[in-house]
C-alpha cells in the first residue's frame, strides 16, 4: 500500500514538473538550436522505426522504365532540389536553415547519414521507406507529404529518379530534369 | 490512465522541436528547355543504349529535336536554327 502511494506521488510529481516545463517557456525553439545528442537519438529511433513499419507492406514496382526518370526527374527538379539539392548545387538557404536538416540527395547513401539507419541491405526496404517519407511527409521537420497532391505512380517515378541522382553530372541532370516545351502542362 | 499520460508528455517534450516548411524557392521556376546540343553531337558508339539514364537522355532530346523540325514554319524557331 505505501509503495502504491510512493509510486502514485513521484509519477504525480512527474507530471507537474513535465507540464511546468512546458509552461515555463524555457525549451528553446529554434531551428538554429541544436537537439541534445541524447534526444536527436531518440527522435531518429522513433522516426525510423515508425517508417520501417507503417512502409512494411508496400510492394515496389518495377523502376526500371526510363521514363519515370523522365517524369520523376522534372518533377524533383521543381519540388525537391531547392531543399535536397541538385548537381553542382552544394547548399541552398533551405538546405542550410532548416533543421533537421533535409538530406543532400545528391550524395551516395553512404554518404548521407540515414539512408540505412539499421545498416540494412535490404534494397527493397530503402524503395519503400523513401516512398513512404515522399507520400506521407515527416512530422515536426520540412519534409512534407506529397501525397496529398501526387499520385502513386508520380510519386514512384521520383524514387526511381532519387536513385540516378548520385550519379547524375550537371548536364545529364539538367537534360532530364527540363520541362521541354511538349511538357509544360505537366504540373499540378 | 497516468502510464499512458507520461509517456505522452515525454514525447510531447521530444517533438517540441519544429520548422516551418516555407514554398522552396526552386518552385515554378520558368520551364526550361534541355540543353541538348552537347549530348546530341556525342558520336552514337560512345553512348550505351542499355542504360537508362542515358535512353531517358536520347529520349527527351529526341521529342525536343521532332518539337523543332514540325514547327518550321514557325519563324521564331526557323530565326533560332540558322544560328547552328
Ligand atoms: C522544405 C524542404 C523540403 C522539401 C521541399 C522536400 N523535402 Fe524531403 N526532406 C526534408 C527534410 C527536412 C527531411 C529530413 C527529415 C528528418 O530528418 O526527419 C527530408 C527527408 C526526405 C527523404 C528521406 C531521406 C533519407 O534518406 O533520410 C526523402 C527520400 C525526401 N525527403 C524526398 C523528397 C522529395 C522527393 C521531395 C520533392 C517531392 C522532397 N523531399 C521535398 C525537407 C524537404
Amino acid at each position: 500500500m505505501k509503495a502504491i502511494k510512493i509510486t502514485l506521488g513521484l509519477i504525480l510529481l512527474l507530471i507537474a514538473t513535465g507540464v511546468g516545463f512546458l509552461y515555463s517557456g524555457l525549451y528553446p525553439m529554434g531551428a538554429d538550436d541544436r537537439h541534445w545528442g541524447v534526444s536527436y537519438w531518440a527522435l531518429e529511433t522513433l522516426r525510423e522505426r515508425s517508417i520501417k513499419r507503417a512502409s512494411e507492406n508496400i510492394s515496389v514496382p518495377d523502376l526500371g522504365d526510363s521514363d519515370l526518370l523522365l517524369s520523376g526527374g522534372a518533377d524533383y527538379n521543381d519540388m525537391c532540389a531547392g531543399c535536397h539539392l541538385q548537381p553542382g548545387v552544394s547548399s541552398t538557404d533551405l538546405s542550410l536553415g532548416l533543421y533537421p536538416a533535409p538530406p543532400d540527395l545528391t550524395a551516395s547513401a553512404d554518404k548521407h547519414d540515414h539512408a540505412h539507419p539499421f545498416g540494412e541491405h535490404d534494397w527493397d526496404a530503402a524503395l519503400r521507406r523513401q516512398f513512404w517519407i515522399i507520400k506521407h511527409g515527416i512530422k515536426a521537420s520540412g519534409m512534407p507529404a506529397w501525397g496529398e497532391t501526387h499520385t502513386d505512380e508520380r510519386i514512384w517515378a521520383m524514387v526511381a529518379f532519387i536513385q540516378k541522382l548520385p550519379e547524375l553530372n550537371e548536364m545529364q541532370y539538367q537534360i532530364l530534369t527540363a520541362r521541354g516545351e511538349s511538357d509544360q502542362g505537366g504540373h499540378h | 490512465m497516468l502510464i499512458r499520460i507520461v509517456p505522452t508528455l515525454a514525447l510531447a517534450l521530444l517533438f517540441s522541436t519544429t520548422t516551418s516548411a516555407h514554398s522552396p524557392d526552386k518552385v515554378r521556376k520558368q520551364a526550361k528547355k534541355p540543353q541538348c546540343e552537347a549530348f546530341l553531337k556525342k558520336p552514337k558508339e560512345e553512348m550505351d543504349a542499355s542504360d537508362p539514364v542515358t535512353r531517358a537522355m536520347m529520349k527527351k532530346c529526341e521529342v525536343e529535336q521532332q518539337d523543332q523540325t514540325e514547327s518550321k514554319g514557325n519563324a521564331a524557331l526557323e530565326n533560332d536554327e540558322h544560328h547552328h
